[in-house]
Order: structure tokens, then sequence, then C-alpha cells
């Protein structure tokens, strides 16, 4: 099994490889689109503003690859933070600017709803608690409720948002990891969350493992 | 519930970690990716790792340092010390930092262009002042004075920083606990997180800042060195003076008596002598 980190100029991508070379998975950061068809399962990291991200995927022919592999083709694809938010149709921190469109939801600043006496501080940058809203899904094995991951992002996809798998509270609740198909995201990151971040990562490429040889047995 | 973190610092010196005094005198700890390691597995929130050797600025960050540390960090890595270009925080970030601490001389087409392609978040701005003239004339403008500190503490929010760490220079490796006036009230006029760093010598410190200032984490170093689970005993001391930080994995030292200096007591004899030993598996992730 090989996973690949997509490289488009926006990743924290040396943090998400040592974790998994921590689980002893083989990886590769990738910067050229042509190469995501080598890989069984990827990952879409980022950090930086929306729009600037969706521009770089664009710039670098990262969009239709991504279509090929991740519709088409049924990879097994992990966003994280910033990756997440790309998944959906737009984010009001860059207005008018298209997202991948697969989640059908917006990304909104966090807290967006609080109306309470005090302004929230923003970015939200700390441990904060899941709550998991499919707790049977494979994402999700091993983990608690409760469980602690580490969160530092001003936007998020609300709690409305159509295939949410967990959800997450600061001044009102936000979407902290959702499924869709293949297709998995995280607001947090897993690769800076110690035992339950390193899980996740587990159950992902276990994900990918099985959908690996599940592609092998209908070529046979 | 979003909680307040508990950062540890690893100050680097010419490629050993140290603890410092008085931001003058060093005494060596060993290697920085070793401090990391334990760091991470006793659970700290935050490794702020900061280069302060001597020639930093003309050499730049040492990637390769960061690289070793990264890799046993799987909790958020902030790193400070000789950044000037933008190109240097691209190479942290792909090293395996998630922020950079970028100090008081405030560059503001850095920030705005760090900002621009990393996000906020990875910025975090980094104010070291002193009350002490001396200090501040001999670091040609790298410490300011203590009277500032709001002023560019307001700036570096206005340049759109995710964090801000403030730091006494003149309370470093002095044990005397945090300025927490200052932090109580820079924290109240800022939207941004306030990270207060300098002076903790013990537990109580750490509780006392939390108490009187609205700062979202504390950094900690010199206590956290020479001690066996240093990281868990001091949670544990919060928690017992009500101030519930993240668990540092299944250990909860939950009858064990800790000193004031946050150092674990002797047990009984009896309780040693009943002691056998048990084999607990390792859980593979």
């Amino acid at each position: 099994m090989r996973i690949g980190i997509v490289n488009y100029g926006m990743g924290n991508l040396g943090s998400v490889q040592s974790a998994l070379n921590f689980l002893n998975v083989e990886s590769v950061v990738t910067g050229t689109p042509e190469e995501l068809r080598e890989f069984d399962g990827l990952i879409l990291p980022g950090v930086g503003s929306f729009g600037k991200a969706m521009d770089n995927l664009r710039a670098g022919g990262f969009v239709e690859a991504l279509q090929l592999e991740v519709i088409e083709k049924k990879k097994p694809l992990f966003a994280i933070c910033l990756g997440m938010h790309l998944l959906a149709r737009g984010s009001s921190e860059s207005d008018g600017i298209e997202g991948l469109g697969w989640i059908n939801s917006c990304v909104v600043p966090v807290a967006d709803g609080w109306r309470g006496e005090h302004p929230v501080r923003r970015p939200q940058v700390g441990w904060n608690t899941i709550s998991r809203l499919v707790p049977e899904h494979g994402m999700l094995s091993r983990i608690e409720d409760g469980e602690m991951v580490y969160f530092d992002h001003s936007f998020a996809l609300p709690a409305s948002c159509p295939d949410a798998l967990a959800q997450t509270n600061y001044f009102g609740s936000f979407t902290s990891m959702l499924a869709k198909d293949n297709i998995f995201g995280a607001q947090f990151h897993p690769e800076k969350s110690q035992r339950t971040g390193l899980v996740m990562l587990r159950n992902f490429t276990n994900i990918v493992l099985s959908s690996k040889s599940a592609g092998v047995e209908q070529c046979c | 519930m979003l909680l307040k973190r508990l950062g540890g610092s690893i100050l680097v010196r010419d490629g050993i970690a140290v603890q410092s005094f008085g931001f003058r005198r060093h005494l060596p700890v060993g290697s920085p990716e070793v401090s990391s390691e334990f760091l991470n597995r006793w659970g700290i929130d935050e490794i702020c790792l900061l280069d302060i050797s001597g020639n930093r600025m003309q050499r730049g960050p040492d990637i390769e340092m960061i690289r070793r540390v990264a890799a046993k960090a799987f909790v958020p890595l902030c790193y400070g010390g000789g950044v000037t270009s933008l190109d240097q925080v691209r190479q942290i970030i792909a090293a395996g930092a998630d922020k950079v601490l970028i100090r008081s001389k405030f560059i503001e087409s850095l920030f705005h262009e760090v900002v621009d392609s990393f996000g906020a978040q990875a910025l975090v701005a980094c104010i070291d002042y002193s009350s002490k003239k001396s200090d501040i004339a001999s670091r040609d403008g790298s410490i300011i004075s203590r009277d500032e500190v709001l002023d560019y503490a307001l700036r570096a929010e206005k340049f759109g920083v995710g964090e801000l760490l403030i730091q006494s220079t003149d309370r470093d490796g002095l044990a005397c606990g945090l300025d927490c006036d200052l932090i109580a009230e820079v924290s109240r006029r800022v939207q941004i997180p306030v990270i207060a760093m300098g002076g903790v010598g013990r537990s109580e410190h750490i509780a006392e800042c939390l108490n009187m200032t609205e700062a979202s984490a504390v950094v900690v170093g010199n206590i956290l060195n020479h001690c066996e689970h240093s990281v868990m005993l001091i949670k544990k001391q919060l928690q017992r003076m009500g101030h519930d930080l993240r668990s540092s994995g299944q250990c909860r030292y939950e009858l064990v008596p800790i000193s004031t200096e946050d150092r674990l007591l002797k047990r009984s004899e009896s309780y040693l002598d009943d002691l056998g030993f048990i084999k607990v598996d390792r859980e593979v992730i």
C-alpha cells in the first residue's frame, strides 16, 4: 500500500509524512497530478487560505486529477483541515471562489452563530473534544466520544453539513469530521493529535487496504 | 470545550538543548530530539523549539535539527530562531513544524507574506520584553520595554498573526512566577490567543496565570527537565487546583502524593513492599 500526500504548495507535509512513517505506512509527497494514479489512497493536507489553495490546486492541474482518482475511480481520500474545506462548494473566507463541490455545504467562520457578550477568540487553537455522530463508522474505530484532538483554524463547515461524522463545540457546534463514500475529512490535525490522531490515520490506511483488496477481487 | 494548553519549550544552543537563566547563562540538557520524544510521550500539548545559538541570524534555521525534532513530535511544533525570509518559513514547515515564531523586531512584509502563504495559524509573533533598561539596550531592539508590550501586541494582531507569545526576559529562569498583570491586560485587549512564557518554577505559577488572565496557553521550560514524567505531574497538580488540562495518556496519578515542587513523594514502606510489577502490553496503533 502506498499513500500519496498531495503537495500543492500549501501543506504541512512533513508532519503528515512523519505520522505515516510512525505507522510504518509507505507515503510519497507528490507535486505532479499524473502521479496520483500510482497511489492506493490520497491525503490532501492544507494550511493557509481557501482562495489561494484552490488557485494552487487549479494551477497545478490537481482538480481534474483528483476528480478522476477520487470520484471516478473511488480511491480513498483523507482531507485534513483546509483540505477538508476544499471539498465544499465554497468558503466565506474567499468569496466567489468555487471549491471542489463534493460536499454540499459552504465553509463559514468558526463560532459564526455566537451572540454572546464576549467576542470569540479566533483562530481556535488547541485541544478540543469530538462527539461522534456515526460511532460505528470505520474512521472512528477505537475512538471514543470526548477524545481530544488538536485544532488550529478560523473557518469550519457548519454543523448542518451533510455527511458529518463528528462534531465539535467552540461557541457553537461545527462539523469536525465528515465521510461520504470514499471521501473523508477532518477539521483538526490527526498528525498532531497524539494517540487519537494516529489511530484515525491507521483507520484510514485500513480503509485504503480493504478498498485495495476489493479492487483486486473485482479485477479477477 | 477548548482547553487551555501547557506548552513545553526546547531551547537549543549550538545544537544542544539547554536550560536558560536570565537569557544569559545556559545549562546543557541533552539532544533536542530526545527532549521532543519525551515531552511527546508525557503528553505535552505543544512544543516550542527555540534556537538561541549566537550565530542563528547569520546561518538561518537549522532545518535538519527541526526535521529530527519534528519526527518525534506528534503534537503541534512551533519553531523560532533566525527566521527572516518566506523561503525559510517554507523549509521549516516542510521539515515538519506547524508554526513559525518571529520575534519582536516586526518585519511587517514578512508577516503579510507568511499569513498569505500559510495562513494566520502558522504565524506566532513573539514579544520579548524586560523591565531592565540594561537588557533592552544590549539587545539592539530584539527586547522591548514592558511599557511597549501592549502596543506591539495590538500591532501584531492588526498584521493578522495567529497567536501572540509574550515572554518576560528578566523572569527567565528565575522560577518566580509569570508576569500575570501584563498577561491579563494584553489577553483582555487582543482577540487572538495569547501564550505566556517566562518565570514558571512550579505548577502553582501556571494555575495563578490561568486564574488571573485569559491566556490560552502557558509555556514552561526549565521545570520539565531533570524530572521523570514532569508533564504528567504538572498536569495532575493543576487538576488538583481545578484546572483540567488534556490528560496525558492513561496514567492518572490518582493516589500519588506530589510535593509543591511537582516531584513524586516517596510512598510508604508497606506500600512499596506490596508493590509487584504488572505487565502492561503496549498498545499497537
